[in-house]
């Protein structure tokens, strides 16, 4: 989809990882540029910390770079970049289950400053800081409530709702099939309908406060 | 018996990709049970909850690759524990080998401790060694008279050949005393020949200065003009590298815009 977009714009993505696979860095660089934004907020639903996110976006441009060779199918990138970021996740959400004394700090700073920007939040006349805050809050719930849900349907639900993927896109980056992906989907949507309520997070009390 | 759709049937009906049939079928069912159709409602919202959550600005980095380090640390790291001690068990052998071939031998005796490359000869006796020490001094003291008596012999030949050349000197002296009588003309001539050679020298010398002041000059010119050059190549250089930080900028503007997942939430 954005792809299309950016292909009236730029060098075709399918010429630029063709230039990548031969190893010439300033190709892969353009691709990263393409990718980055969507694979580091894809971890980020994934794993809910920044810095975790971070690291494993690195890792799976590496992966990618040392790899990239392997790739019969330049096609077939977009679900090849995605499952090894999927992979990288879950290795991560191992890990931090583990150790879970991780404390849910989000999007604060050491002075209690937020360091991420909202997309759109401009520091001209629309800004508003009460606003600003109840987003922020919000995210940290929404986040949060991810974070409870098994591994697959996560996956699934921010395949779907945030990275704008199609049912058949989706089951070939979990190899599964598409019937299971939507039954994941369902399961995990009735799931995050539960912990809302348990929050009381409903439509109605947003639109109330937004 | 009662039709129920299947989980994965109510997703596809929630985004609008049953075919017109299914459509029918599971549209009959909701109309027939308020449960389920409040369910498929509250998944709605719940999508549209979630939509809140937007995508991080998230600055992007610059990837550079050494090659070659990458191989260095990955050879490394796959030799083997058998392999490193195959290769020290190989070296004691070759080490051992040496040995036998070159007759090395270590041994610890009256003389003390011993290390050896073939066949070890037993020191000297005390008379041998005192007998050695007689025979190179009767040697040394044989030759140092030998020295003396020619030396001795040099000197009086010396002193005799310097007495004859004295004597002829005197006596040539003595001869030439009365006709030496200066001779200027040849004075003059020669005074002027070295008036004229320094001269000489001294244009010479003048035109060497001239020429290397001219060289100097001309090297200082091209040196300056070398000079000049390089900062206009440094200037050409700057202007490139703004160029292509300007484009680089702007695929990034165009990829970070172009990368945003456009209306991802339906609802």
């Amino acid at each position: 989809m954005h792809a299309n977009q950016v292909r009236s714009a730029m060098v075709p993505l399918e010429i630029l990882i063709e230039k990548a696979m031969t190893g010439d860095e300033s190709s892969f660089n353009q691709l990263v540029n393409l990718w980055y934004k969507r694979i580091y907020n894809y971890a980020l639903k994934q794993c809910s910390y920044e810095d975790v996110a971070a690291d494993i976006t690195q890792r799976t441009f590496i992966a990618v770079f040392k790899n990239l060779k392997k790739l019969k199918d330049v096609g077939s990138f977009k679900p090849w970049i995605y499952r090894i970021a999927t992979n990288f996740c879950h290795q991560e959400g191992r890990k931090i289950s583990r150790s879970k004394t991780v404390p849910f700090t989000m999007t604060q700073n050491d002075d209690g400053e937020s360091t991420v920007k909202e997309e759109g939040e401009a520091e001209g006349v629309l800004f508003n800081p009460e606003m600003s805050y109840r987003q922020q809050e919000l995210e940290k719930i929404l986040f949060g409530c991810l974070q409870e849900l098994p591994k697959d349907q996560r996956s699934v639900i921010i395949m779907k709702e945030y990275e704008g993927m199609k049912f058949r896109e989706i089951a070939e980056i979990l190899k599964t099939s598409e019937n299971t992906v939507k039954t994941w989907l369902y399961r995990g949507l009735k799931l995050l309908r539960q912990q809302l309520e348990e929050k009381s997070i409903t439509k109605e009390t947003l639109s109330y406060e937004i | 018996m009662k039709y129920k759709p299947e989980e994965s049937t109510l997703i596809s009906y929630l985004y609008g990709e049953l075919s017109a049939e299914e459509q029918a079928k599971v549209e009959e069912y909701l109309s027939g049970n308020e449960e389920a159709r409040r369910e498929l409602e509250e998944l709605r919202s719940t999508l549209s909850i979630m939509g809140q959550l937007k995508d991080k600005v998230v600055d992007v980095p610059t990837f550079t690759f050494d090659q070659s380090s990458r191989v260095v640390v990955a050879e490394a790291s796959t030799v083997s524990f058998w392999k490193k001690t195959m290769a020290i068990a190989a070296s004691v052998a070759v080490l051992i080998f040496i040995g036998y071939l070159t007759n090395f031998n270590v041994s610890v005796g009256e003389q003390g401790f011993q290390l050896a490359f073939g066949n070890q000869n037993s020191g000297f006796s005390h008379e041998e060694v005192q007998s050695m020490i007689t025979e190179a001094i009767a040697k040394n003291n044989n030759e140092l008279n030998r020295q003396l008596a020619s030396r001795e012999a040099d000197i009086k030949e010396f002193a005799a050949d310097r007495d004859q050349s004295l004597q002829n000197q005197f006596v040539k002296q003595v001869n030439n005393g009365a006709k030496s009588e200066p001779d200027w003309e040849s004075e003059r001539q020669q005074y002027l020949a070295y008036l004229k050679q320094l001269i000489e020298d001294s244009e010479a010398m003048q035109k060497r200065y001239t020429d290397q002041v001219l060289t100097d000059f001309a090297i200082f010119l091209d040196i300056q003009r070398q000079n000049d050059m390089e900062v206009f190549q440094t200037r050409l250089n700057n202007l490139e590298d703004n160029t292509e930080l300007n484009s680089y900028k702007t695929d990034q503007i165009l990829s970070n815009l172009g990368s945003d997942v456009e209306n991802p939430n339906q609802y």
